[in-house]
């Protein structure tokens, strides 16, 4: 019987995953190894959908990592089925809305989860125009028309 | 009560300085400007400068952030070892244009002696690096994690007609491509056969031949491009000796090789060298004028279809560069594109000087800059871009960087 830990969400609701999952967290494990988890983690930034979400992530890469290391033997299992596999999981679990996306990625920078932050860095930005970076992030423009203009053509090579 | 403490602590350095209020069903997350950073620092360097201007707090961000400045990171190989050296093409006139970073070093898991074994050539495709050794093996690495796949042989003895090229399938599948001339092709066609190796089963296979076409001994360095890798190349005629320069692209996912189209008229300019922009890995082909020999162009491609119809556009243009620069130009035959500052950057390797030099040239402006006591050969600028892909495997990594990357 593996040791479990227990997340506290945002609300208040309480989430028990093994440990290995929530050593998948660098904050986490940190925690686990000054011995200071026991009675429940709170995380009062992070609420009860996103950590659904994060911990759904975690199990699935240990899982992977775990079946990865079984069929490991000496075969060289570079560029794989697993790991095309798991990329396609990756691509699939991140179309999400907006706003849930917004609050994984920082749940993902606040535990530090890198593989996480890097998924949800990458998809939140992917082929973005500078009007959606302002509406995703809440963004007035401060320049003048003149202003903007000027910055768009020291860069003009990055809007051919 | 501790707990507590300790957990709000570690919120407190991690979430730093904010720089703004994300406002979502009306509530405020405050994004930290290390977090904005992380954001930043994952999307491509075409993005970054466009949003550069999104607002002036961006824009100052962008400007200022070192570790956004990671793209200008190169590969080059120095008298067989290989560096990595940080560009820094907006201080072209100050000093440190070229920092060098770290070298990588190889040692032979076979042998007990400690030497290093010598790099010939080096490949490059999506953040990992394929080595040949002067021992005629390869090797591949990945220069951010350190990293190295097992030594791998070739199917038969070393040729100096082969060149390699490391891919990517559209399943993500590295592979590593061999073309092996059975001659050196390039007055009269010889026989070009090529193979895949295969990681997952660590064996080669051969994939095709050919004698309509060859690899001449100056092109042999392939150009990767979104996983496949195009060469010039010599087609020739059924009747007759004489050959033309034409564009290939062997495509990682098919398996097969492709003819592309050149810009414009091939008969008015001719081709010297294939390459790709420091900031978004687009093919670029380097030309000279038949009429004005020293009026050299860079073209860009930017549209491909499946028929290998390319669409260019000109990059730069530098009309009567000086006959040294035209010489060091043609010598060096590997070169960089830097759209931003619409600069080339090539190296050369005199035998005859003791240091490396490489060269800037841009419409308006030229610049050699000294390698410092790096040895005589040098060749291959490879813009470089970290990658996290993994090589998994087991046995025999053994290469090491000398100095972090930071």
């Amino acid at each position: 019987m593996s040791k479990k830990i227990i997340f506290e969400s945002s609300e208040g609701e309480s989430f028990e995953v093994d440990e290995a999952v929530a050593l998948e967290c660098q904050t986490i494990k940190n925690m686990i190894e000054d011995d200071c988890t026991d009675g429940g983690i709170p995380l009062a930034n992070v609420n009860s959908a996103t950590l659904t979400k994060v911990i759904d992530y975690c199990k699935k890469h240990v899982e992977a990592a775990a079946a990865a290391e079984a069929n490991a033997g000496d075969k060289d299992i570079y560029g794989a089925n697993k790991d095309i596999e798991l990329k396609t999981w990756d691509e699939e679990f991140v179309k999400v809305d907006q706003p849930l996306l917004f609050d994984l990625m920082l749940a993902a920078n606040f535990l530090i989860i890198p593989g996480l932050l890097d998924l949800t860095c990458k998809t939140m930005m992917r082929g973005k125009t500078v009007l959606q970076i302002r509406e995703i992030f809440h963004i007035k423009k401060d320049y003048t028309d003149a202003e903007e203009a000027e910055v768009r053509k020291e860069n003009a090579w990055a809007f051919e | 009560m501790m707990r507590m403490m300790r957990l709000w602590l570690n919120m407190m350095t991690r979430w730093g300085r904010s720089v703004m209020a994300v406002t979502e069903n009306n509530r405020t997350v405050y994004l930290p400007e290390d977090m904005l950073v992380e954001i930043l620092s994952r999307v491509p360097e075409a993005s970054l400068a466009r949003f550069r201007s999104t607002s002036k707090g961006w824009n100052a961000l962008i400007k200022k952030e070192r570790k956004l400045d990671y793209k200008s990171l190169v590969v080059i190989l120095i008298d067989r070892r290989v560096y990595l050296a940080r560009l820094d093409l907006h201080g072209i006139q100050d000093d440190n244009v070229v920092n060098l970073i770290s070298h990588f070093s190889l040692n032979d898991p076979l042998s007990t002696s400690s030497k290093e074994v010598g790099i010939r050539q080096v490949f490059h495709c999506d953040g990992l690096l394929l080595c040949t050794t002067m021992d005629n093996r390869l090797v591949v690495w990945n220069p951010c994690s350190g990293e190295t796949s097992r030594m791998i042989k070739p199917l038969n003895s070393y040729s100096r007609y082969d060149t390699y090229a490391l891919g990517k399938s559209s399943n993500n599948k590295y592979k590593i491509l061999r073309v092996h001339h059975h001659g050196p092709g390039y007055l009269e066609p010889c026989l070009v056969d090529y193979e895949i190796y295969d990681f997952t089963s660590n064996s080669w296979r051969v994939v095709g031949k050919t004698r309509e076409w060859s690899i001449p001994h100056m092109w042999r360095g392939g150009t990767s491009v979104n996983g496949n890798t195009y060469w010039l190349t010599f087609t020739f005629r059924q009747n007759g000796p004489r050959s033309r320069d034409t564009l290939r692209c062997f495509d990682f996912s098919t398996e097969r090789f492709g003819p592309v189209s050149l810009p414009g008229d091939p008969r008015s300019y001719y081709v010297f060298a294939l390459s790709v922009t420091r900031e978004e890995q687009k093919l670029c082909l380097l030309t000279s004028s038949r009429d004005e020999v020293y009026d050299i162009d860079v073209w860009i491609g930017t549209k491909i279809k499946s028929t290998g119809d390319m669409s260019w556009s000109k990059l730069l243009t530098v009309e009567r560069t000086q006959r040294c620069q035209f010489i060091t130009l043609r010598t060096g035959m590997s070169f960089l594109a830097d759209r931003e500052n619409k600069v080339l950057v090539h190296p050369t390797k005199y035998k005859i000087s003791s240091n490396c030099l490489l060269h800037i040239l841009g419409e308006d402006k030229y610049r050699q800059v000294d390698l410092h006591d790096v040895g005589f050969k040098c060749s291959l600028p490879v813009q470089y871009g970290p990658t996290l892909v993994q090589i998994q495997q087991g046995s025999l990594g053994v290469g090491t960087w000398k100095a972090p990357i930071t």
